[in-house]
């Protein structure tokens, strides 16, 4: 006797099979050769984690996206990743201590609790790199640098790699000012609402209206360059946000094309640097994020600069 | 890897709302020169071309949103209202100041303030905002029930299936003509520019130049 219940698909979870299993294997293969080749190694953490482990570091934005169960064999609980950047983090700060730089790339399965933006897949296959060890603008240029080959690698038409810093808006609001919501306003580039925020808030003079310009799509690398002298802490920023798109284009070539854009903001707000993420012709949404996130890796216990990228590989073979 | 800038070639889409907006929409399109031809406007024709290469999708506002997150359109127009209710990903670089009205509350004029109910009441709401509705009661302390509606709101708390709506008021005639009065404001409404983010990182050359033509038309308007 058929349980039909058993049968029924699990929401936004899907079985991969014929030749959307065999696209996702040549991608992961294609993308795993291009990593090892750049010295990456890689690492395979548990699909379940502790989920005091998950919510820490950069997990701590994904806990609302975190199914967690009760564990038989532990009496306690566990969590199913949503994200491994946590867990390849965790690697870093207990197991492979002694490494003083690491090299690691990853891909495999996680689950998210709820589909992003309604109806859609709870799974995703991530796969990306991680670069621990190698602070500033070296680390940028090899993370950048990957990202933009690993684009090229998968035969994405007219690839783009967008690049901002959060330094921007950092030293535009000052150190202490809680960057959640203009991060949030910048995201939807509305110059009507950042107005009323600017004068709810009293911003006003040469800062306003760089935020403004942000927001209506002005800040790219002449216009940063040009209000460089607004202060030291914003000319370093636009300095090595231009010393890094000149070093990556030159090594990427024509085959993808860099534009600094001063409003990109992050996915989470656990970046210290740079920001970045790629598009490509015919591909709706964003093929990769990525940037520096120094103050990460303390939360697992070491403290360690870092930057990388991710993807979801169902993505990639569905575009 | 394909050359670079056939982004660019592609024809830029265009996603409008069909209805009375198209009607407050199109003078100012005709304005920057963008504009569908009259004829097609009036035929019943769904992809419509436009100058320069561009086409026009012509869908239900509701559906806005949905074209130019998912690319399907690489810029918009739609009311505020709707990005409020469904936060899609999308940029909203132009407030085009058009389509002015505000999403209210709004109850018969002859029963009490649904603003001012005691701590702890519960409150049927009609609404096609369910999610704007729900989250402004919750923020008052208001254990409100969310009736969705496609249409005609005026109508639930008239047959007592609500007891207040949460809808747009434009003059505020259909609710006097219906015993109905204004009691709160959640938020002024107009019709914005959206762009596909996507769609702006690869073709900012050719979005970035209507973005400005459209502000100053705007802004000569105001």
């Amino acid at each position: 006797m058929v349980n039909e219940a058993a049968l029924r698909p699990v929401a936004g979870i899907d079985d991969a099979f014929g030749v959307r299993a065999e696209a996702l294997r040549t991608m992961q293969r294609r993308l795993a050769a291009l990593f090892a080749e750049a010295g990456y190694q890689e690492v395979i953490p548990p699909v379940v984690e502790r989920p005091q482990s998950l919510a820490c570091g950069a997990g701590r934005f994904l806990t609302e996206q975190t199914i967690i169960f009760s564990d038989p064999a532990d009496a306690g609980q566990l969590a199913l990743r949503p994200d491994i950047t946590p867990q390849v983090a965790r690697l870093v700060a207990t197991r492979l201590r002694r490494h003083k730089v690491l090299r690691l790339h990853y891909s495999g399965p996680v689950v998210l609790a709820r589909a992003e933006g309604g109806y859609g897949a709870r799974q995703q296959w991530q796969t990306g790199v991680e670069l621990f060890g190698i602070a500033g603008l070296a680390g940028d240029i090899e993370v950048l640098h990957l990202a933009g080959q690993a684009m090229g690698a998968a035969d994405f038409s007219a690839p783009v790699l967008q690049l901002g810093h959060i330094g921007l808006l950092r030293s535009l609001l000052g150190a202490g000012c809680d960057l959640a919501p203009w991060v949030a306003l910048l995201r939807r580039r509305s110059p009507e609402d950042l107005q009323q925020r600017l004068q709810r808030e009293r911003v006003d003079g040469k800062v306003a209206d760089i935020l403004l310009a942000m927001a209506r799509g002005e800040a790219d690398q002449s216009f940063l360059q040009r209000h460089a002298d607004l202060s030291a802490e914003f000319a370093d920023v636009v300095e090595a946000l231009c010393a890094l798109r000149q070093a990556v284009q030159s090594r990427l070539g024509e085959g993808c094309r860099i534009v600094i854009d001063g409003a990109l903001t992050p996915r989470f707000l656990y970046h210290s640097g740079i920001i970045f993420c790629g598009y490509a012709q015919g591909v709706p949404s964003p093929l990769l994020h990525g940037g520096r996130y120094d103050t990460m890796v303390a939360a697992h216990g070491r403290d360690l600069p870092a930057t990388g990228f991710s993807c979801d590989l169902w993505q990639w073979i569905a575009a | 890897m394909a050359e670079l800038g056939i982004a660019s070639e592609q024809p830029l889409k265009i996603a409008l709302a069909k209805g009375r907006l198209l009607e407050q929409i199109i003078p100012l399109l005709e304005s920057v020169g963008m504009a569908p031809a009259a004829a097609d406007i009036q035929s019943r024709k769904l992809i419509l071309p436009g100058p320069n290469g561009c086409q026009f999708l012509i869908i239900r506002a509701a559906d806005v949103c949905t074209f130019v997150e998912r690319g399907a359109a690489d810029i918009g127009i739609v009311g505020r209202d709707l990005l409020l209710e469904a936060r899609p990903n999308v940029y909203e670089p132009l407030d085009l100041g058009i389509g002015r009205c505000r999403l209210c509350v709004a109850a018969p004029a002859d029963r009490p303030d649904p603003m001012a109910l005691p701590a702890g009441s519960a409150l049927k709401v009609a609404t096609k905002y369910d999610h704007l509705a729900a989250s402004f009661f919750q923020q008052r302390g208001v254990q409100a029930e969310i009736i969705h509606l496609y249409g005609s709101m005026e109508l639930a708390p008239l047959v007592a299936m609500a007891d207040c709506i949460v809808d747009l008021v434009e003059t505020g005639g259909t609710l006097r003509a219906n015993g109905l009065a204004e009691f709160a404001t959640l938020f002024d409404i107009s019709s914005r520019l959206i762009v596909n983010p996507a769609s702006y990182a690869l073709r900012k050359e050719r979005i970035q130049p209507l973005i400005e033509q459209l502000r100053s038309a705007v802004e000569e308007q105001t």
